[in-house]
């Protein structure tokens, strides 16, 4: 497993610390995520289920279970897996697919692509659960890694992924990528995608 | 980047032509191509081996297919 | 794979994630979507395994050509929640949950329950019925006339084993 360095900024401020992007999902990653992420997420949703608050406004991924994408995932080419730390703390973790879509907006029409099959950061580091953010950049870092990921497979940098409700603005705003709207196959979740130039762009 | 290994594939005609409209539909060099092709054929068989099938289908119709994998 | 990530770059753009949620990606609770799938078309087989609590919601929810989102909706579930329980036989489906489906589908809840295998003392009828099943359950068309027998036969066994 290979290690980059990266930058992850403490929110709320201006000060970038060190970071690391790792290209694997590690069996110490999928502990810290059990004894760290899913207390917290635990705690979040009994608080949630108090308040009242309907269901399908409760954060969308609260059971996602890395361990078992992750096992599953270990033996098939088509997946790869990353996972950011920082401080010793498990901060984020994505999920590529290289054949899982064809790219649908007309001018990469057919055009294979890197597909975020799931993208999450800690739970301290999300407005929704904590309140406020610890770090913030994973979700930068992580799309930098996808789009890596993309040219290196003569993908040309092109990736899609269906956005969590609560995440469109990150995908529309602060990656530049195209949204295509609801996909009723999916959920109904927002299909964003975006092309080599948008690439290029977001890497400048 | 995975340390990566080289080796020879001998094509016929027909095989070649097939991977050279592949890859220029698909906008993909002839390497990226085949190791497309492999993953896909190792996710197919990893779900087969599972005891699940495999199906086409049609998105006007809805009609399915089963893809056979000898 | 290594990546040449610099600080310069970082923060180009690290402001505009501020406050933002990032996640990505499939609603499935568990690996279905990549792992053992329940987005894997179903056919018809001439041996159909006994209907689970699931299909009986995916035929109750379909004979109301109601989508996944319109069920989260009436019974203020969610739609991830609503499709592992009728894709995953093994998920075990919140008490709300169920007694929500069962009012919104007029259905006694003690029955309903006893089929999420959520009571201790499951109706053995229910689990030992032989009606047997075999649609694939994520759709809203309507439902084909073997479909309709076996949501009979389903809710026949349902509302019978109520006290």
């Amino acid at each position: 497993m290979e290690q980059s360095l990266i930058y992850l900024r403490r929110s709320g401020t201006t000060e970038d610390v060190e970071a690391e992007l790792w290209d694997d999902i590690s069996d110490l990653h999928l502990d810290q995520w059990k004894s760290t992420w899913v207390p917290l997420m635990e705690r979040a949703e009994a608080r949630l289920r108090a308040s009242g608050l309907p269901k399908a406004r409760w954060p969308q991924d609260f059971h996602w279970e890395w361990d078992k994408k992750t096992d599953w995932s270990r033996n098939l080419l088509t997946l790869q897996r990353f996972a950011i730390t920082c401080g010793g703390a498990l901060q984020g973790l994505m999920m590529l697919n290289l054949t899982k879509l064809t790219a649908r907006l007309p001018s990469q029409k057919g055009k294979d692509l890197a597909y975020v099959e799931f993208l999450a950061t800690a739970p301290w580091n999300r407005p929704d659960i904590a309140g406020v953010q610890q770090f913030t950049g994973v979700g930068r870092n992580m799309m930098r890694a996808a789009i890596e990921v993309s040219r290196n497979e003569g993908f040309h940098g092109r990736v899609g992924l269906h956005a969590l409700s609560q995440a469109d603005t990150f995908y529309k705003d602060a990656c530049g990528m195209s949204n295509l709207g609801s996909d009723a196959d999916y959920y109904g979740l927002s299909y964003f995608e975006m092309t080599a130039a948008q690439a290029d762009k977001f890497c400048h | 980047m995975a340390e990566k290994r080289t080796m020879t594939l001998n094509l016929t005609d027909a095989e070649m032509t097939a991977l050279e409209e592949l890859a220029l539909k698909k906008d993909l060099n002839k390497t990226v191509v085949i190791r497309q092709a492999l993953r896909l054929y190792q996710m197919v068989d990893n779900r087969l081996r599972e005891g699940k099938k495999v199906f086409i289908e049609d998105e006007m119709t809805k009609a399915k297919a089963e893809l056979m994998l000898l | 794979m290594k990546l040449n990530i610099t600080k310069e770059w970082f923060r180009k753009g690290v402001h505009l994630e501020e406050g933002l949620e990032i996640g990505a990606g499939s609603l499935h609770t568990i690996t279905k979507d990549l792992g053992p799938g329940p987005d894997r078309p179903c056919k018809m087989n001439a041996v159909l395994p006994a209907v689970n609590f699931g299909q009986t919601i995916a035929l109750l929810r379909r004979k109301q050509r109601w989508t996944l989102d319109k069920l989260a909706e009436e019974a203020d579930s969610t739609t991830e929640e609503l499709h592992s329980i009728e894709s995953d036989p093994n998920y075990t489906p919140e008490l709300s949950t169920v007694c929500s489906i069962a009012k919104v589908f007029k259905l006694p809840a003690k029955a309903l329950i006893q089929q999420a295998g959520l009571a201790e003392t499951a109706s053995s009828r229910l689990r030992e019925d032989n009606v047997r099943y075999a649609a694939c359950s994520s759709f809203t068309e309507p439902l084909s006339e073997e479909e309709e027998i076996v949501l009979r036969a389903v809710l026949h066994v349902i509302l019978e084993t109520t006290p």
